[in-house]
């Protein structure tokens, strides 16, 4: 007899295990499958080299939702707060220091324009009565645009409701930016280049797109939203994979079960009923209800026989965009690299952030130019941080990690193989670098390079989309991950989706497993 | 100088809308005046006689959307109108090979199957598929465009009505739909097809007068227009227009003569009278005041709003809208005339291949190469061309044996990063000519006469905002009841009696009518509620 659950969730990712919690919690008996040894999937923590500990693919907390954080009891995990500067834009000779509070960042971007200075309070302020009154819709299903069933006219008209509140001006200045392009939305506000192109670099990360293309302002509003109803976390002492173990030991409250190096095979469907999962070790586990934290593509077209499922439904799969773009580089360095433009009183403070190399929008938009034709791009966008600056327990004494991501580097070259060409990006990207930090190149002991190819091979991530699917306009909201499949629930009886392929977005923010987990409740009871 | 209402309705400019505003207008019994600025009417559809013996479209070239019912209703056939049907559509190719796709559907299969037999079966599924999606949005363009942030009972029943034609969509169509409206021409044509050529051939007219490659999100929609063009009922037409497109606006305009109407050529409106928040008449450029009970704007919103208003008549939000409104044209037009046919390498000789259109479209790299050149403020260098020759299906456009040929050209951008149009205009059609020639070599030998026109020459002449062909981005946030401005895209505009009738107003460019139809509705609408 195969052994039965409620739940059988694929992928110990953030948001499988916190679908599991909240399921759990509800009385259900709840298994979670993963493939690796440590739990976390993208959030996770690794030996890069002997004595220095990276979060190799993710690093960044800092839209993690405050419900799920306030609701798991994260609050003592060893969390930190988010730092203050939220971000540092390197130019040539300048750097532009994003502060917490929006009357301080003011202060820095009057350096750049007065009359940006002037606009930017006004600007947040703006961004924030969105995100104050949308909030909402990122922390429920979805409504399901094909169908339209009563409930859900009655959630769309709760969000114009919603709308109208921001009052007239506000709420059709929202409907129309939310199609523009992120350049279009923030060239009406702002002339500083510098200004502009951190904004939109903190917002594409990870997205095959340009800050020209149409619905980019959506990214803006997307990062706002998530932002504003957000924990306000830093970085987990321990690195991403500690944040990761603090959700699974939530679930054990409630007996969640977590089977390590336990990769599912298949999903077991009967005619078009699903009733469990098959293991590589050929086990086969019965269950209410699977629910793939998975990407799409790798939970309908991998873990599905084709012959289960509509070719309809694999087409429409297929042709989700999923390509990732982003390459992670990881440092070991000897010492604490000299940030040239980095001095002051407020040093300390200034090396907790995040740095972006990003300095305008045509420059974000020219790296991204090369993606279209499958290269990538000689004059990437970067960010990185020095975790191990906040957090000494990832390196040696007095030695360093530097966490790297960098754009743009499509998973598909048109020439050549990734394991030819990264070694060359990563040169480029540390000549980048060098211009700001002068003494990197002295004092790298090891370099971990994961291109596209590594981040789908190592995390399961299909084409190394960081965050499963682009944030496009297609592709978020009721349309992620395919219009009519946006209730996590799938074509597929039986078969949720939870994972960063869904609403609300891949930023690791925990809500696509909190709303999977809600959906399902409901239908239960139903 | 009398201040009595001599007319119930001026409307300024007699582009194509202003004409079909003031037919309609007149035909419901109103006394109507049209005042255009140039010498002839027609705004961009106009014949020009610009080289001896000649007759060039100067700057709209081809028929496609122009509404059933208001050739019906207006009985343009009976004043002149006469589409010519275009029965290939021609890509040639550098490698010596090209793509036709002709109005026969059988022979157009065997081409495509020539490149790929898996594409030749799809192409017909797509066109079916694509057909019953635009009878969905078709309604929508002859619809005045919900408030947005109020609902009254008249829009509802609109929104009702729309929430019904989608729900009677099946699913696939529903799916289809929802990602037309959002994707990129290039994804959501990749999702059908696997050869370059076509899908470039079809992704342009995603592009057409927007600065927006056919990688970029949103272009897709306008793919459906292509399958709304109808002439006389049937789906998927397009048409030259025998004696240029010129017989186009003439035809309206003689439908509004033998309505009443009144049309002075010449005749530039220097602004509009507005007294206590209420339009009431039009000062012209000789010092003439002429009033009426309402003014209709054929102009873009830009020139309406900010060119012949005093800014003091607007809130500064509104103001502040206008201006931020999308122009910023991005094609330009060369127009020759010929002392022979041109000679196409991969097809030669003077064949049905060259009475369509012809499109310098070779591959969807090439398409978006010549947009990263135009997006950072240079004109491309290898540019998309949309061609025609009318004179071969039209000989009353030019002398026997001689022809005319229409190039529109994209992309030129407005702003040049360097530089200013009238210095680079010849530049710019040398680029035209040598792309062309790397196709039909023989071109260069055989021009006649060359007329440039650039974004900025389309501003001078024609009174386009920064030149751009649909008076305004056809892009997400500036259609439907974003079009022009949030919270205006009723036609009515925050001055009393004062409306827009143009392309600025929904549903947007291209010479379709269904802007003046629609303002001409609600002007009657609200006429009766005086």
């Amino acid at each position: 007899m195969a052994e039965k659950y409620d739940v059988a969730i694929i992928g110990a990712g953030h948001n499988g295990l916190i679908a599991a919690y909240y399921l759990a919690k509800a009385g259900k008996k709840v298994v979670v499958f993963e493939k690796k040894e440590n739990v976390g999937g993208r959030c996770v923590t690794e030996e890069i080299t002997e004595g220095f500990r990276s979060s190799v693919c993710l690093d960044d907390i800092s839209l993690f939702s405050k419900k799920v954080f306030q609701d798991l009891g994260l609050k003592n995990k060893g969390i930190s707060a988010a730092t203050d500067p939220l971000a540092i834009s390197l130019l040539p000779g300048k750097a532009l220091i994003q502060w917490r509070s929006p009357q301080k960042f003011a202060q820095e971007i009057a350096t750049f324009s007065e009359k940006d200075a002037k606009e930017y309070p006004k600007y947040h302020e703006f961004m924030d009565k969105v995100a104050k009154n949308l909030g909402i819709a990122c922390a429920k299903t979805p409504p399901d645009i094909l169908n339209l069933p009563h409930s859900d006219l009655v959630d769309l008209g709760k969000y114009w409701l919603k709308l109208r509140k921001m009052g007239k001006r506000d709420m059709l200045e929202f409907l129309r930016a939310a199609s523009m392009s992120a350049r279009d939305f923030l060239d009406e506000w702002f002339e500083s280049d510098a200004l502009k192109g951190l904004l939109a670099a903190k917002a594409l990360m990870g997205n095959a797109l340009g800050p020209y293309s149409p619905g980019t302002a959506a990214t803006l509003f997307l990062q706002h939203i998530l932002s504003y109803h957000s924990a306000s976390l830093g970085h987990p002492q321990g690195g991403m994979g500690k944040l990761s173990e603090a959700l699974e030991q939530a679930g054990q409250t409630y007996k969640v079960e977590v089977r390590k190096e336990n990769e599912v095979q298949e999903i077991l469907i009967e005619e078009g009923v699903v009733k469990g999962v098959l293991l590589q070790d050929g086990t086969e586990i019965h269950s209410q209800v699977v629910a793939s934290s998975l990407d799409p593509k790798t939970t309908f077209l991998k873990l599905c026989s084709p012959p289960k499922v509509s070719l309809k439904l694999r087409n429409l799969v297929k042709n989700v965009k999923s390509q990732g773009v982003s390459t992670k580089i990881n440092l070991a360095l000897k010492e604490l690299p000299h940030i040239a433009l980095v001095q002051g009183a407020e040093k300390e403070a200034l090396l907790s952030a995040r740095y972006f190399i990003a300095p305008s929008l045509e420059y974000l938009e020219k790296a991204f130019d090369a993606t279209k034709y499958g290269r990538y791009s000689e004059n990437p966008v970067i960010q990185f941080i020095l975790p191990s600056f906040i957090d000494p327990s990832l390196a040696p004494k007095n030695k360093h990690v530097l966490s790297i991501t960098a754009q743009c580097t499509p998973f598909r070259l048109r020439e050549g193989s990734w394991a030819e060409h990264q070694d060359k990006f990563a040169d480029i990207v540390l000549e980048k670098l060098g211009v700001f930090l002068p003494n990197l190149k002295d004092i790298i002991e090891h370099r971990q390079v994961l291109s596209p190819s590594d981040l789908e091979a190592n995390f399961s991530l299909n084409e190394g989309h960081i965050y499963h699917l682009d944030h496009t306009m297609d592709q978020l909201f009721l349309m992620r991950p395919i219009p009519g499949s946006a209730q996590y629930r799938t074509p597929l009886d039986n078969l949720y989706l939870c994972g960063a392929g869904t609403h609300p977005a891949g930023m690791v923010n925990g809500l696509a497993g909190h709303n999977a987990a809600q959906k399902i409740l409901k239908d239960w009871k139903g | 100088m009398s201040k009595k209402n001599v007319y119930d309705c001026i409307v300024v400019g007699g582009g194509h809308n202003g004409l079909v505003n003031a037919a309609y207008l007149a035909r419901s019994g109103r006394k109507v005046l049209v005042l255009e600025k140039r010498h002839l009417v027609g705004g961009a559809a106009v014949s020009e006689e610009i080289y001896p013996g000649f007759t060039y479209s100067v700057c709209s070239y081809v028929v496609s959307l122009l509404r059933p019912q208001i050739i019906r209703d207006l009985e343009l056939a009976r004043h002149g109108l006469e589409v010519l049907p275009m029965d290939c559509s021609f890509t040639p190719m550098l490698d010596g090979n090209y793509l036709a796709r002709w109005s026969d559907a059988e022979k157009t299969r065997r081409e495509i199957a020539r490149h790929s037999k898996r594409d030749a079966e799809v192409y017909g599924e797509f066109s079916k598929e694509m057909v019953k999606i635009s009878k969905f949005v078709k309604p929508i363009l002859e619809m005045t465009p919900p408030r947005a942030n109020e609902i009254h009972l008249s829009e509802m029943k609109d929104m009702h009505g729309m929430k019904t034609r989608f729900q009677g969509l099946g699913a696939d169509q529903k799916t289809q739909l929802l990602k037309i409206m959002t994707m990129s021409a290039s994804e959501y044509l990749d999702q059908w097809f696997e050869t370059e050529v076509l899908k470039a051939t079809m992704a342009v007219s995603g592009i057409i007068g927007t600065f927006l490659g056919v990688k970029s999100p949103s272009t897709a929609y306008v793919l459906l227009h292509h399958y709304m063009g109808e002439i006389d009922g049937a789906f998927r037409s397009w048409g030259l227009v025998k004696g240029g497109m010129g017989t186009v606006s003439n035809s309206i305009a003689a439908a509004a003569r033998e309505h009443g109407a009144e049309i002075r050529t010449s005749t530039p409106v220097d602004q509009f009278i507005i007294k206590k928040g209420e339009a009431v008449g039009v000062a012209l450029e000789n010092g003439d005041e002429i009033y009426a009970k309402v003014i209709s704007s054929g102009l873009d919103p830009y020139r309406t709003f900010i060119g012949l208003a005093e800014p003091e008549h607007f809130d500064d939000s509104f103001l502040d809208q206008v201006k931020r409104y999308k122009f910023r044209g991005s094609s330009g037009k060369v127009n020759l005339a010929l002392d022979a046919c041109p000679d196409f390498t991969c097809f030669p000789g003077q064949g049905m291949h060259l009475q369509g259109d012809i499109a310098i479209a070779p591959s969807m790299d090439y398409l978006e190469t010549a947009y990263d050149e135009a997006k950072y403020g240079d004109f491309s260098k290898r540019p998309y061309l949309n061609i025609v020759i009318p004179s071969l299906s039209d000989p009353t456009v030019a002398p026997p044996g001689k022809h005319v040929m229409s190039i529109f050209v994209q992309y030129a951008p407005y702003f040049l990063k360097e530089g200013t149009w009238p210095e680079k205009r010849e530049a710019f059609g040398d680029a035209v000519i040598d792309t062309l020639a790397q196709y039909a070599p023989n071109i260069k030998d055989i021009i006649l006469h060359r007329q440039v026109l650039t974004p900025w020459d389309i501003e001078q002449e024609f009174g386009m905002t920064q030149g751009n062909i649909f008076h305004g981005e056809l892009s997400l946030e500036q259609l439907f009841f974003l079009r022009p401005v949030p919270g205006w895209a009723q036609y009515r505009t925050p001055i009393k009696n004062l409306y827009l009738c143009s392309s600025g107003a929904h549903p947007g460019g291209g010479v379709m009518g269904a802007p003046g139809y629609n303002a001409a509705q609600m002007i009657l609408k609200d006429w009766k509620g005086k």
